[in-house]
């Protein structure tokens, strides 16, 4: 507690030695502050006459205050006309400067000075947005440029601009703006061709880097679709394949890769709903088989059903030929079960048993399956794909 | 030199050997160790700074005692952070060592007060605390306050006012280094050797303790009340100035919050595993010992610390009874870990311990264990006490190696260094899956963590409504846990929460369906994951400042104080010269003692291989069907593949490596990502004695979702031994060899300039556009969600969120949340997603009363609104995103009744590892309701995967408000602005016949 108790009483003692602080005398006499010009071009140096009829001899504190900055600049008064030069950082800010002549601790005189900004220099700041607009006039994008001096003052107001396009189309446009407000702007629409729109801005002694807005392509009217190979029996396991026709939107301009397309179709009692998207302005998809045979009604749909394909109809046979079985004492074999050209159905598929009411389920391995018989066979089926056949 | 100083050094030597060489082995693995070296990082690196930015959005540091912290930031500078702390780990032993030599002498002759230090070095509760626990601020404390207990003693006894001082300065140490030893050892440890000391003064006067009267005592304490009040004042004085940042803290920054819980008071006869870590362990060999430790302390001149033992001991078997909750009362039964009160116990318990050993050596015991069972059982016997309590304190010492408390060691410094580079460290950092290796990694850089690992510091509402120390480990914390992680996932921005690195796998479902993005792999194999479209921190952090005067005290005082004690304690030289204090024989003459001391050893005895020999039944996994199967999921659960093979028929297998090339062949929740939770055994029918079929029910706990399976499993007898018949692998193959597939890859420079400055301008590429078809605002059961869906129509791919905001009929806010699972994050062109988002409670006030404990994601922490929203906002933020995306499948399904079935077919070239499948149901061509489910296993290229998923009751759906052009926002502009490029025929109603819509996602791991 006492080492808490001697640090308080440190911190006070430092607290109560703060230096004492002088305040300034006012001075009776008065004064005037003379700009030379209306206005100086940033970067020049000017000097500021000050008039001191009363022969005041003593110091005194210039204050210039521009937009952006305060300066205090102390001097020493002795004589009845008195020049202060000032250059170098007093005079880049560019706009109206206020020099404030401060005697004795007060404001004794007051005078402006228009800066003007100095030739605009490289790199020309721009700003460009969005970068990526519809094709079609559908959206514009904008250019701004905030031209700027030496001394990072904004462009002097009435100085030109040039504004140069290159569109997709291969058409150039040139614009030539003055600078208000301290920048200057242009639209750019997107026309009628997709791409890059190049736009170039320069004045005559600097230069901006390259803007590029990218103008791309609107949806497709329509979608066309394609069976390509198939395999006609329902057998769940091959794929068949469809593709689109070349995807393009209404000015001809390929749609851009990765464009997703989804397939339907409906086979049977199923709905079936596959992903692709677009490589080279196709979309192509593979499409298992349906597992029994049926007619499947397929199109092909973007952004959920805005642009629909035609639709194609595809006619997938059984793929089952012959299911034998045999019985013996507590098992009954299936198979071989036979395929369309009388190969082995393909490994994996499902086999159902149905006896007195109760299902049971088998995988195929080399057309066989094997179930055992726990019951007696009462209203006994054995189900393979669409083809069911009756155990007596 | 005299024998007890000979065993006293040599257990000096041995301890600090013995220790010094153990900790560097259990360093890494033990459970604060990386906290305290986090801390001590802190002081190294701003010696005066209170404020610690790092963890849980900045806590202070005057939440917990400095000295250590400080000690090993200093000695960091020299030899480093492990070597700072390990060399403190060393001079705490040798002080330990130290301190319960000197207090043993208070309590037993110097012979045995030899041979408690030597026990000192291999006690069971010590070799835990320090080897398993890390505790060392609280080690550091104990082994000063053992040493202050002498001075204090010598004190009363002796009026040597030197010794106060030396006391007092050692208790300001202590205070420094873990002030709940000072208070609690006043009560246990201080109030017991100032009670004998004027026990001592009486015999003295009286000649012998048989003449001490109750009334003599109390004259005497009378007496010496002043001293009393002394002691009393001044340890409260230094205990309140040398911390009085922490007091400060602790009354001025109140923060509430529900407790951690912590095995410590678990019931250990319930929950036998945290029996052994917090009652078995600790006392070790003592066990074997209690009845004479008891006798020994209740002695009459021992009876004060005979009290203290019993009831450290009564605190220490936690909520075994209900008495220590009625002692120390629900607050702080809750609160404390009173682990710390087993190891006081076992401390207390040394000198007496080591008094029995020196009776069964040379002692009383000795002679009648001769005199029974003959001298060599005897010598037997000595072996047998020597070998056991260093055999018992090698297995304790290792348990950390013997059973994994944390993961591999993670090297620290390539996370470091990416957070370090490229303005990383202007977001906040979570890890997951490390264990108490978060702090060390916290320690390796400058960059701030949402997450933390120390408790009391916890400040974020979201922190200390729950029971959630940290979120690294939150796939063991239930639903608080995981639901807290959830709500940090979902709402990043909240928390600038940018990075995360991940160790465990369990977590990937979850950040990838929440949208994160995996970045990279580090060179450490650490996964790094990062979220879009999160803002930066500020420049300028909030932090609690305290008064620079009390930065100073934090900063000086406690090694001030240190260097006091140590100089006093070398000025004024070694209490080792004092005149021995005059403390009881133990010896009894009574038989019946000694058969209570056999019959207890002997019922340990029995107890000790009672347990392990129901350990090795329980081991032996064939023994029957349960036990068989429970090995078999464990083992599937932990990837043990080789063991669960072993419990297969061999007649069934085709050999281990068809098994585990089986079990690798497919990926999925429960294959890689899932803990198993719990199983239910059936049996359903026995087709004979030696053939059963039993159905398993296993219940998965997954990031994303609870999963419950069922097996029917078909055992067989050989011999005595049971096995599981193997199931049949799929049999279907696909329909061809090789595959052609053309992909779309995507490719974001970046900074395309190579600067660490910020990213210009004509680099940032805009906002992808996304029109917002509908949206709507329902009420379900009570609870309010937005569903609606969106498109993608640039021509760009985006990732998307959706943050939604809550209004009611006044138009003020009510709640608002971000979409989390329900919703495909990352988009192709064209392509369109149906969104939900539930509003989750974050300050989770509401619900915190009801917590389940299991975890029910998103559904337990869903908030009832005490007023009725009627509008809503929702903004879609996007970004483009070159994220690789997997979009080769198909669905094929059907309606059945309530339910849908369905197949997922991959028709690509990559297994998709969680099949998502997002269901959007329509009444009257308008979206009513949005779900979400995952397929628990994968699906391998060109194969497929059955699913059923139940339709949702439209009829308990009510649509509150439908959304219009000025509240569906995207990227903070209404949609309306975006409608322009879309066709006419965008807007024309579509007619869905079926009611409702499957959209496909999957997080798939790349190969290629």
């Amino acid at each position: 507690m006492r080492i808490a108790i001697l640090h308080i009483v440190i911190v006070l003692c430092f607290l109560a030695c703060k230096p004492k602080v002088e305040l300034p005398q006012p001075v009776s006499a008065s004064f005037k502050i003379v700009t030379p010009e209306n206005y100086i071009t940033a970067g020049n140096a000017i000097s500021v006459m000050i008039i001191n009829e009363e022969k005041y001899k003593g110091p005194a504190m210039l204050f210039v205050r521009s937009a952006y900055n305060n300066y205090s600049i102390p001097i020493f008064i002795k004589e009845e006309y008195q020049n202060v030069d000032l250059s170098g950082k007093y005079t880049q800010d560019s706009g109206l400067n206020e020099y404030v002549l401060i005697v004795g601790g007060e404001i004794k005189s007051k005078s402006t000075l228009e800066i003007r900004a100095s030739d605009v220099v490289d790199p020309i700041s721009v700003f460009t947005g969005p970068n990526t607009i519809w094709v079609n006039d559908l959206q514009e994008s904008m250019i701004v440029s905030l031209p700027k001096d030496a001394y990072g003052n904004p462009g002097r107001k009435g100085d030109s601009i040039n504004f140069n396009m290159r569109l997709p189309d291969e058409t150039a446009i040139q614009n030539e703006l003055k600078i208000n407000n301290q920048l200057t702007y242009t639209k750019v629409n997107s026309r009628d061709k997709r791409g890059k729109i190049f736009v170039g801005v320069e004045s005559d002694l600097a230069r901006a880097k390259e803007q590029r807005v990218d103008v791309i392509e609107v949806w497709p009217e329509e979608i066309r679709i394609v069976a390509e190979e198939i395999l006609p029996y329902a057998d769940s396991r091959q794929f068949y394949r469809l593709n689109t026709e070349l995807l393009s939107d209404r000015n001809g301009d390929r749609l851009v890769d990765g464009t997703l397309i989804t397939y339907i179709a409906k086979c049977g009692g199923k709905q079936v709903r596959y992903n692709s998207y677009t490589i080279d302005g196709k979309a192509k998809v593979y499409i298992r088989n349906p597992s029994k045979q049926c007619n499947c009604v397929i199109h092909s749909e973007m952004g959920d059903g805005v642009v629909k394909s035609n639709s194609i109809e595809l006619e997938f046979k059984s793929s089952v030929k012959d299911i034998p079985y045999e019985i013996e004492s507590d098992i009954i074999v299936v198979g071989p079960i036979t395929s369309y050209i009388d190969q082995y159905i393909a490994d994996g598929t499902k086999v159902y048993f149905y006896s007195n009411g109760k299902k049971k389920m088998q995988e195929t391995e080399d057309g066989y399956v094997r179930f055992e018989l726990t019951n007696e066979l009462i209203e006994t089926t054995v189900v393979v794909s669409d083809k069911t056949v009756r155990i007596n | 030199m005299k024998r007890s100083q000979q065993f006293y050094l040599a257990a000096l030597l041995f301890g600090v050997l013995f220790h010094g060489t153990v900790v560097s082995f259990t360093l890494g693995n033990t459970y604060d160790a990386y906290v305290h070296m986090f801390f001590a990082e802190h002081y190294a690196s701003g010696w005066f700074e209170t404020w610690n930015y790092k963890w849980y959005t900045g806590f202070t540091m005057t939440s917990y005692p400095p000295l250590v912290h400080q000690i090993i930031a200093l000695l960091s500078k020299v030899i480093g952070l492990k070597g700072g702390f390990i060399l403190w780990a060393m001079v705490i032993s040798g002080l330990f060592i130290r301190g319960v030599f000197h207090f043993s002498r208070l309590w037993v002759d110097d012979n045995s007060a030899g041979i408690a230090a030597l026990l000192a070095v291999v006690s069971s509760s010590f070799v835990e605390a320090l080897h398993v626990f890390w505790q060392l601020p609280s080690l550091t404390g104990i082994a000063l306050l053992l040493n202050a207990c002498p001075e204090l003693y010598r004190w009363i006894k002796e009026d040597n006012r030197v010794r106060f001082f030396k006391g007092i300065a050692i208790l300001g140490v202590v205070t420094a280094a873990h002030h709940v030893t000072t208070i609690f050892g006043m009560v246990f440890f201080i109030a017991p050797v100032l009670g004998v000391a004027v026990l001592d003064r009486c015999i003295a006067e009286k000649g012998g303790i048989d003449k001490v009267r109750i009334s003599d005592f109390i004259k005497e304490v009378w007496s010496l009340f002043p001293k009393a009040i002394q002691i009393g004042l001044s340890i409260i004085a230094i205990t309140a100035v040398v911390i009085f940042p922490y007091w400060y803290w602790s009354k001025t920054d109140p923060i509430a919050q529900v407790s951690i819980p912590h095995g410590s008071r678990a019931n250990f006869l319930e929950r036998t595993d945290l029996g052994m870590v917090f009652f078995v362990i600790p006392w070790g060999m003592m066990l074997f010992f209690l009845p004479g430790l008891f006798y020994r302390m209740f002695k009459k001149r021992n009876l004060f610390l005979g009290l203290s033992f019993a009831l450290a001991f009564l605190l220490g078997t936690g909520g075994t009874t209900p008495i220590p909750k009625m002692l120390l009362g629900e607050t702080a039964f809750n609160i404390l870990t009173l682990d710390r009160f087993t190891f006081w116990a076992t401390v207390m318990a040394i000198p007496f311990m080591a008094s029995m050993i020196d009776s069964v050596y040379s002692g009383q015991i000795k002679d009648r264990l001769i005199a029974k069972v003959g001298a060599g059982t005897h010598k037997a016997l000595m072996v047998f006490i020597a070998v056991a309590l260093i055999v018992v304190s090698g297995l304790i010492s290792n348990l950390t190696s013997l059973r994994l408390l944390q993961p591999d060691a993670i090297d620290p410094e390539p996370i470091a260094n990416f957070m370090d580079r490229d303005s990383h460290d202007e977001w906040r950092y979570l890890t997951l899956g490390f264990g108490d290796q978060l702090a060390w990694v916290a320690a390796h850089t400058d960059a701030l963590s949402v997450d933390g690992n120390y408790h009391s510091a916890r400040r974020l509402p979201e922190f200390t409504t729950r029971a959630v120390e940290r979120l690294e480990n939150s796939k063991y914390l239930g639903m608080e846990g995981l639901g807290a992680l959830h709500q940090f996932l979902a709402v990043p921005e909240k928390y600038h929460l940018k990075y995360i690195f991940n160790n465990d796998k369990f977590y990937e479902p979850l950040l990838y369906f929440y949208g994160w993005t995996r970045l990279t792999r580090l060179e450490n194999n650490i996964d790094v994951w990062e979220r879009k479209d999160v803002l930066p921190l500020p420049s300028i952090l909030p932090k609690k400042d305290i008064p620079s005067i009390q930065k100073w005290m934090w900063g000086i005082l406690p090694l001030l104080l240190l260097l006091l004690a140590f100089l006093l304690n070398v000025y004024y030289g070694r209490s080792s010269r004092d005149l021995p204090v005059i403390t009881p024989t133990y010896n009894s003459s009574s038989r019946f003692r000694y058969w209570i001391y056999f019959f207890w050893a002997l019922c340990m005895s029995v107890l000790m291989i009672f347990s392990i020999w129901k350990t090795v039944n329980k081991r032996d996994e064939h023994r029957n069907p349960e036990q068989l199967l429970q090995a078999y999921f464990h083992n599937i659960d932990f990837k043990y593949f080789e063991k669960a093979y072993n419990l297969l028929d061999p007649e069934s297998t085709e050999g281990l490596d068809q098994y585990i090339l089986e079990l690798s062949l497919e990926d999925g929740l429960l294959a890689s990502y899932a803990k198993l939770e719990n199983i239910n055994i059936i049996n359903l029918r026995d087709i004979s004695d030696t053939r059963k079929i039993y159905q398993v029910d296993a219940q998965w706990l997954t990031a994303v979702k609870a999963y419950d399976t069922t097996h029917s499993m078909e055992l067989i007898k050989k011999g005595s031994k049971w096995y599981i018949v193997k199931e049949d692998f799929e049999k279907k193959i696909p329909a061809d060899q090789f595959l052609r597939l053309a992909e779309v890859d995507f490719f974001n420079q970046g900074r395309r300039k190579a600067t660490t400055e910020t990213t210009i301008r004509e680099d940032i590429l805009d906002r992808p556009e996304i029109y917002i078809d509908e949206a709507h605002l329902v009420e379900r059961d009570g609870l309010y969600s937005i569903i609606g869906y969106l498109s993608n129509i640039d021509n760009d791919p985006a990732f998307v969120t959706i943050d939604a905001v809550l209004y009611d009929k006044e138009g003020k806010e009510i709640t608002s949340y971000s979409v989390s699972d329900h919703i495909i994050h990352n988009l192709l062109p064209k392509e369109g997603t149906p969104f939900r988002i539930d509003f989750e409670d974050i300050l989770w006030q509401q619900t915190k009363a009801k917590f389940p404990d299991k975890f029910i994601p998103g559904v337990d922490a869903r908030v009832v609104l005490d007023r009725e929203p009627v509008e809503f906002v929702i903004n879609v933020r996007t970004m483009v995103t070159a994220e690789r995306m997997y979009k080769f499948y198909g669905v094929e399904h059907s309606k059945n009744g309530k339910d849908i079935e369905g197949t997922i077919i991959n028709y690509g070239n990559q297994e998709i590892a969680i099949p998502q499948v997002l269901m959007a149901q329509y009444s009257d061509n308008k979206l009513n309701w949005v779900s979400t489910n995952f397929l628990f296993r994968g699906i391998r290229p060109q194969r497929s995967k059955d699913f059923e998923i139940a339709l949702v009751a439209l009829d308990d759906i009510h649509v509150v408000s439908t959304g219009k052009d000025a509240n569906l926002l995207v990227n903070s502009v209404s949609r309306k602005i975006n409608a322009t490029s879309l066709p006419a025929d965008y807007f024309k109603p579509r007619n869905n016949k079926d009611g409702y819509q499957l959209y496909i996602n999957g997080l798939v791991n790349f190969k290629n």
